[in-house]
């Protein structure tokens, strides 16, 4: 494993050559042996030893280019050197032993071994040039003396050896010196790498904000039906949108930086001072707004205060909608509303007066017969009905126009409680419905609307009293809680539905048990007490089980 | 003591002149007009005038501030007759200078006490 990682870390030195291209230095140096052998320099050789070399060195030369397209590990390459060391000595033998001109042939396979990383390699590269240097020795061709050809076999590996440690250690170097490069290389990689990486995020994001900018574009420029105007804390104009060029007349060019907030929304300084004690809700509003031209128009205006990146106020943001189409309706309404008033309580007036004017008093001396007097009744009690409706009617289409309002004063909850029983006593007697108070001894004072909580009370005693078949009884009970003040009127009536109970407080809603029972209404009773709760802050609650009764629970906050 | 009544309703004119008959008043003049009850009061001897609010011309209550602008109507009595069920109504009427408000539907026998309790003593 380590030395595999050698063999990689080599890339690209000598080591990580292709065999065949490292055994080329022994093929140019068997070639060349071979021609001046053939030359006419007449070199004294054994020829079928020089064959069988030079054969040896094509044979590695064919190995070589074979190794790496087959399955065998790499290092097994140093069987080229290894052969051609045998090539040598068979050479160096054949031409003449120690006194051979091609003994320098030996450094190319000693080159190759002891480049290869690990002193064993020194080793074998010194084994490689004794075996060389030996063999002529091993065969009897004696040179000059036999004490040279012994120093000869000394001196020369050794030489080999000191010369083969010198290249492994270079290798070595150069190959450590190759690793750590690689190693910069590899963390050059990275860092581009990573570079490229985070360029590619940092266009990614850019073409998110582009996008979001885009539809935050599109989304303002859709915005025509509304002004938005942002100010600066001096009231100067900085953001001015299609709406309100369109609204107001003004360019945005002619608008930002240019226009006072105060030239548009007129007297706002105290509004912008409040704001400025800090209320973080908005705070809207009705004003007329001043175009261009000169020309108002009624605007429904909410204000936001603007805040910086470090929190700090900015400005403010004005959201003006043109209310000219809706107070045009809000007008039509009321026409009708009031036209409706005059139109039927004018003639009803006259019913009613005409009904009391044939009424018998002191002063009148042509009474009528008791038949008479009770069709009179009938027509008297048919319109009161019809100019409760007529107010009934009224009051639902204040309450739906938001212009219902109540005027609060310091109230004894309990005289409320006993008017109220007072009116509903004799439609209880009629139908013979038992009506009971409890009402604690000490007062229950309540800042209310008196006239608004008595026609509640009057509304629920008298739904109760008519839900009760004959028999049965109305409960009317006023309680004190910590904080608030309940009312509760319970019957033994005929009951809701349960899931019809929700529904109770829409316009002209009618449980089914009262269409059953053919009970007299409209539907409007409870939407108008609902109202009138409402506007005190208060809740109803309603609990009823259908044949046995109905309780109402008015809470009214002190 | 001549009483001035303006109605638009002909029938609420009567059922009031049967209520002034009935305070022991004189009716001088029923008209169905804001213009012609201004008209009827300018340079006239009324004491008290019985005026609706919604009527074609003027209004009960533009003829009421006419009235206390003008010289010789000082003493004038003004009872303003409305259907206008608002809470604001009284506080305009006061503020036109009227001297009553009667809400419509009203019993007659309110409107003689109403008529009997502003009569201009001395008359």
């Amino acid at each position: 494993m380590t030395e595999r990682s050698g063999t990689e870390a080599t890339a690209g030195t000598f080591g990580s050559w292709p065999p065949l291209l490292k055994h080329g230095a022994a093929l140019t140096g068997f070639a060349l042996a071979t021609l001046i052998l053939v030359s006419p320099m007449d070199i004294a050789a054994v020829v079928w030893p020089v064959v069988v070399a030079d054969a040896l060195v094509l044979a590695a030369a064919v190995f070589a280019i074979v190794l790496p397209r087959t399955a065998l590990p790499p290092r097994w390459e140093i069987v080229i050197p290894i052969v051609t060391f045998v090539a040598v000595a068979l050479l160096r033998t054949a031409t003449g032993g120690q006194l051979s001109p091609f003994g320098a042939l030996m450094i190319i396979p000693v080159v190759w071994i002891a480049s290869q990383p690990g002193l064993r390699y020194v080793l074998i590269s010194f084994a490689g040039v004794l075996g060389v240097v030996a063999v002529p020795f091993l065969v009897g061709i004696s040179s000059v003396s036999v004490a040279a050809d012994v120093a000869r076999l000394v001196f020369t590996p050794a030489v080999f050896a000191i010369a083969a440690v010198l290249i492994n250690q270079i290798a070595r170097v150069q190959n450590d010196r190759l690793v750590r490069l690689q190693k910069l290389g590899l963390e050059r990689d990275r860092l581009v790498q990573s570079l490229e990486d985070s360029t590619r995020e940092a266009l990614r994001r850019q073409e998110q904000t582009l996008e979001a900018a885009r539809l935050r574009d599109s989304v303002w420029e859709a915005i025509t039906g509304h002004a938005i105007i942002g100010t600066d804390l001096d009231g100067t104009v900085n953001v001015w949108n299609r709406g309100a060029v369109s609204l107001l007349g003004y360019s945005s060019t002619e608008a930002i930086g240019r226009l006072d907030i105060l030239d548009v929304h007129p007297r706002y300084n105290e509004a912008r001072s409040a704001l400025r004690a800090g209320t973080d809700a908005p705070e809207q509003s009705d004003w007329t707004y001043a175009r261009k031209d000169g020309t108002t128009f009624p605007a429904h205006v909410l204000v936001t205060e603007r805040f910086d990146e470090d929190g700090d106020p900015a400005g403010f943001i004005f959201v003006a909608t043109d209310e000219t189409e809706a107070t045009e309706l809000q007008r039509l309404k009321d026409e009708f509303t009031s036209l409706i008033s005059h139109e039927l309580r004018t003639p009803l007036s006259s019913i009613l007066g005409y009904v009391e004017l044939l009424r018998p008093e002191d002063d009148f001396d042509d009474p009528m017969t008791d038949q008479q007097l009770k069709y009179l009744d009938v027509v008297d009690r048919n319109a009161r009905r019809l100019l409760q409706l007529v107010g009934d009617l009224l009051f639902t289409a204040q309450v739906g126009s938001g212009r219902f309002t109540i005027e609060p004063v310091p109230t004894s909850l309990n005289s409320l409680v006993r008017a109220a029983v007072d009116t509903a006593r004799p439609s209880a007697d009629e139908a013979h419905i038992t009506l009971s108070v409890v009402t604690p001894d000490d007062d229950v004072p309540a800042t209310v609307d008196p006239v608004r909580i008595g026609q509640a009370l009057d509304n629920l005693i008298s739904n109760a009293v008519k839900f009760t078949p004959r028999g049965g009884s109305v409960t009317i009970g006023l309680e004190s809680a910590p904080g608030a003040a309940r009312l509760i009127v319970a019957d033994t009536g005929i009951g809701i539905p349960a899931d019809e109970v929700a529904r109770l407080s829409e316009r002209f809603f009618r449980a089914s048990t009262a269409t059953q029972h053919a009970v007299k209404g409209v539907g409007l009773g409870l939407t108008i007490t609902k109202a009138i709760v409402t506007a005190h802050a208060g809740t109803i609650d309603i609990d009823s089980t259908v044949g046995a009764g109905t309780t109402f629970t008015v809470e009214l906050p002190l | 003591m001549n009483v001035l009544i303006a109605d638009d309703d002909a029938d609420l004119r009567e059922l009031v002149s049967i209520a002034v008959l009935k305070a022991g008043f004189t009716v001088t003049a029923a008209v169905g007009t804001g213009t012609e009850a201004w008209a009827t009061l300018q340079g006239s001897d009324i004491d008290l005038a019985v005026l609706d609010i919604s009527m074609p011309g003027m209004t009960g209550l533009e003829v009421t501030r006419l009235a206390r602008a003008e010289p010789g109507l000082e003493r004038l009595v003004v009872l303003i007759i409305t259907a206008d069920g608002s809470v604001t109504i009284g506080a305009e009427a006061e503020g036109a200078g009227a001297n009553g408000l009667l809400t419509k539907p009203f019993q007659v026998r309110e409107l003689v006490r109403l008529l009997r309790e502003h009569a201009p003593a001395g008359r």
